[in-house]
């Protein structure tokens, strides 16, 4: 067997690596959120009563499920720049153009779990809010977001880490994440085994440390559990509010 | 107070409500009862606008119910408690009670506690205001509503079958507060199969039908003789 622990040590916590597990990281922050912020109005009107918009939106997420998220990323980082000149410019980075593509990707799907964690809000919640005479901006965002969090966590957190992954893709428009940082010493050095340990460790810390927020952000939603609820009251009782 | 002129309200090709007309004072009491899908519960979810009417005029207040400027001041004027209680799970029951008065924007924060804590007192169950709607029972969270719906001060209280999914015993606490609404002098609106209620606190009673009112009476009347055949078969029906 050869494995050199010495190469792997040295190699995980080397500029390179950390800054391509850092990019990595990054960009799928990046993507996801501003995939998140495309998707929660998109959802909403989804949600609603039936109009042209919603058929737009339909058309919209049906387009970006369909086409490969590779043909995407080759799209907006080759074809674009032929298609407007603006994006021949020096400020268009592989980092810009994978964040445009992989946000458009993601929303397609983020809108999905947007929608139906909207529609798995109990119906009398909507109605209760315009009862008491509040108007639909506050309705959203005091009662059915709140709620719809809660359903949407577990697949937004399952997308994050697809996406995460997916950032791997980005290697072939030279941006220098994690894969590219690996498959660079790998084609330089043949040892296969060393970097590529360095960076699935570098991809387990980091959904690892991701499924530990999720279970801190769960803790919020007691209030749905009878068992956990008072506990949850408790605490909220004892610092006073 | 209310006044409902020749309403229409259609779902697709069903015809809900046809040509209903109500007139309700200030301080009236009326309950609304009928069979199943004969319009009790679509009458009252048009008064506050929850259900857009077709045709016809409504008029909450002297406000024109379904003129887009008013729809939140006419919601606002009409309290509105639900079968299924529709609290708001993830917020307490004190937050349940502040969070309209609060976005609103009439009150400040610790008069909105003040006020919510007041009404939480009335509805019996202030002892419990740090809770989530989950640890109650129903009794207990169609009581929290009644208090939320107070919160916005409203003029004219609407129950839509809030006893119905109440287990028996919890009936009688739920029927309690309102009767105690009703005696400081709320106008009211109540769909319900409570047909003691209808008795001791009524001031009329509407019958529906098929879209219609078939018949309106006070309650001593109404149940002693009733006038329509449609009428007197429910009430044989719901006494059994």
């Amino acid at each position: 067997m050869s494995f050199d622990p010495s190469t792997f040590w040295e190699a995980l916590f080397s500029w390179p690596f950390l800054r391509g597990a850092l990019l990595t990281l990054g960009l799928t922050i990046a993507a996801h959120l501003t995939a998140i912020l495309i998707a929660l109005p998109l959802a909403v009107v989804l949600n609603g009563p039936p109009s042209v918009l919603r058929k737009l939106i339909t058309a919209y997420v049906g387009f970006f499920r369909a086409v490969p998220t590779l043909l995407q990323l080759l799209f907006v980082w080759n074809a674009l720049p032929q298609i407007f000149p603006i994006f021949r410019e020096e400020w268009f980075t592989p980092f810009l153009a994978a964040w445009i593509a992989l946000s458009l990707n993601e929303s397609a799907y983020q809108v999905e779990i947007n929608r139906s964690a909207l529609s798995a809000v109990d119906g009398g919640q909507m109605a209760a809010g315009q009862a008491i005479g509040l108007k639909k901006s506050h309705i959203y965002r005091y009662i059915m977001l709140p709620q719809a969090l809660r359903v949407a966590l577990p697949p937004t957190m399952n997308e994050f880490i697809t996406l995460l992954k997916l950032t791997s893709l980005a290697s072939i428009i030279s941006l220098q994440e994690l894969m590219t940082v690996t498959q660079i010493n790998v084609a330089r050095t043949f040892q296969f085994s060393e970097y590529y340990a360095v960076a699935l460790t570098w991809y387990l810390v980091m959904v690892y440390s991701l499924m530990g927020l999720q279970k801190l952000v769960e803790r919020r939603f007691r209030w749905s559990s009878r068992t956990e609820a008072a506990a949850l009251a408790e605490t909220r009782r004892s610092r006073g509010w | 107070m209310i006044s409902l002129r020749n309403v229409n309200k259609n779902y697709g090709t069903f015809h809900a409500l046809k040509d209903v007309s109500l007139e309700i004072a200030q301080g009236e009491k009326v309950v609304i009862c009928g069979p199943s899908g004969s319009g009790k519960s679509t009458l009252i979810r048009c008064v506050n606008h929850l259900e857009p009417h077709d045709s016809g005029e409504i008029r909450l207040d002297g406000l024109e119910v379904g003129a887009a400027r008013d729809v939140l001041k006419v919601r606002r004027t009409a309290g509105m408690v639900f079968q299924n209680f529709n609290l708001f799970p993830h917020l307490t029951v004190l937050e349940n009670c502040i969070l309209a008065p609060k976005l609103t924007g009439a009150v400040s924060d610790r008069e909105a506690r003040k006020m919510a804590e007041d009404y939480l007192a009335r509805v019996h169950i202030l002892d419990q205001a740090w809770k989530y709607p989950i640890q109650l029972s129903g009794g207990q969270q169609q009581r929290v509503a009644i208090a939320r719906a107070l919160c916005m001060k409203p003029k004219v209280m609407l129950f839509d079958e809030p006893t119905s999914a109440l287990d028996p015993e919890m009936v009688g606490e739920v029927l309690d507060v309102m009767g105690e609404l009703a005696s400081e002098g709320m106008t009211m609106i109540c769909v319900t199969h409570e047909m003691g209620f209808a008795r001791k606190v009524a001031d009329r009673v509407v019958f529906m039908d098929a879209g219609r009112i078939v018949e309106i009476a006070p309650p001593e009347t109404f149940f002693a003789a009733p006038q329509s055949d449609r009428a007197r078969a429910f009430l044989s029906q719901i006494s059994h």
